[in-house]
């Protein structure tokens, strides 16, 4: 694997634990400190959504060539 | 079990962190839900935009880049998504909470950062209720002002729906704190 494939790998890997760790914080957020039964409904539909794109950006990051991208 | 989660999302009596025993909230007041409307907008304009750049180079983007178009806009759709509900947080956790011996006013400043702030209920002397401009007329929210018996600062709780309700039901829980009567029905 190029030293160049690796590089795109690890800036992938650091984006998706960015998005992650972002989506951790709003969910601690308004599970723990939301009153009420709105802040929960927030969390649930926020949940689903963060989960369904992280799956599709994966699913569409492991289908990108990127050696004929680099070329 | 699968009947006991989505019990979490019924309607239920509120209840709070640092409440106390025999504590009854009687509001749960958040800003006017018109204070989401521009930066949603805002956000659903910027949702637009992948949209928009493949309309508009359609042919070059399936000939060449569609893979990588489409990684690159489910990224963008990723930020939008914390973005958004960043503001849904930010929303939800600014509150004022009216029980039967407090006001409670809770401002979250970002990401582990937040102030709390209370009121004792006997302590209130005045509610001023201001209303200014076009908008908050029409759509009825305004700031609602707590004057307290003591040289502590005022409270201000901004953009409120519906503030002369808010008004009336704080006036009602401290004459009744006042007097002595226990309990307020949960409003």
């Amino acid at each position: 694997m190029p030293a160049i494939e690796i590089a795109i790998n690890a800036v992938m890997f650091a984006a998706f634990v960015v998005f992650w760790g972002a989506a951790f914080a709003i969910l601690y957020h308004l599970t723990r400190f939301g009153v009420g039964v709105q802040p929960k409904r927030f969390a649930a539909i926020f949940l689903v959504g963060a989960v369904v794109l992280f799956g599709i950006s994966a699913i569409l990051f492991a289908n990108l060539d990127l050696t004929s991208l680099i070329s | 079990m699968i009947k006991g989660l989505f019990n979490l999302f019924k309607e239920s009596g509120k209840s709070f962190e640092e409440q106390e025993k025999d504590e009854n909230v009687v509001l749960l007041l958040r800003r006017h839900p018109f204070v989401l409307y521009l930066p949603l907008s805002m956000i659903f304009l910027f949702a637009l935009l992948p949209i928009l750049i493949f309309l508009v180079f359609y042919s070059a983007i399936v000939a060449k880049f569609l893979a990588l178009f489409l990684f690159f806009a489910c990224l963008y759709y990723m930020t939008l998504w914390i973005v958004s509900f960043y503001i849904l947080m930010m929303y939800t956790l600014n509150l004022v909470i009216v029980t039967n011996r407090r006001i409670i006013e809770r401002t979250q400043l970002g990401f582990f950062d937040r102030q709390v702030s209370e009121l004792h209920i006997f302590r209130i002397q005045d509610i001023t209720v201001s209303t200014k401009g076009i908008l908050p007329t029409m759509l009825h929210y305004g700031d609602v002002i707590v004057q307290t018996a003591s040289v502590e600062q005022k409270f201000v709780f901004h953009k409120m729906p519906r503030p002369e309700e808010v008004r009336t039901t704080i006036m009602r829980v401290a004459s009744m704190a006042n007097a002595g009567v226990k309990d307020l029905p949960a409003g």
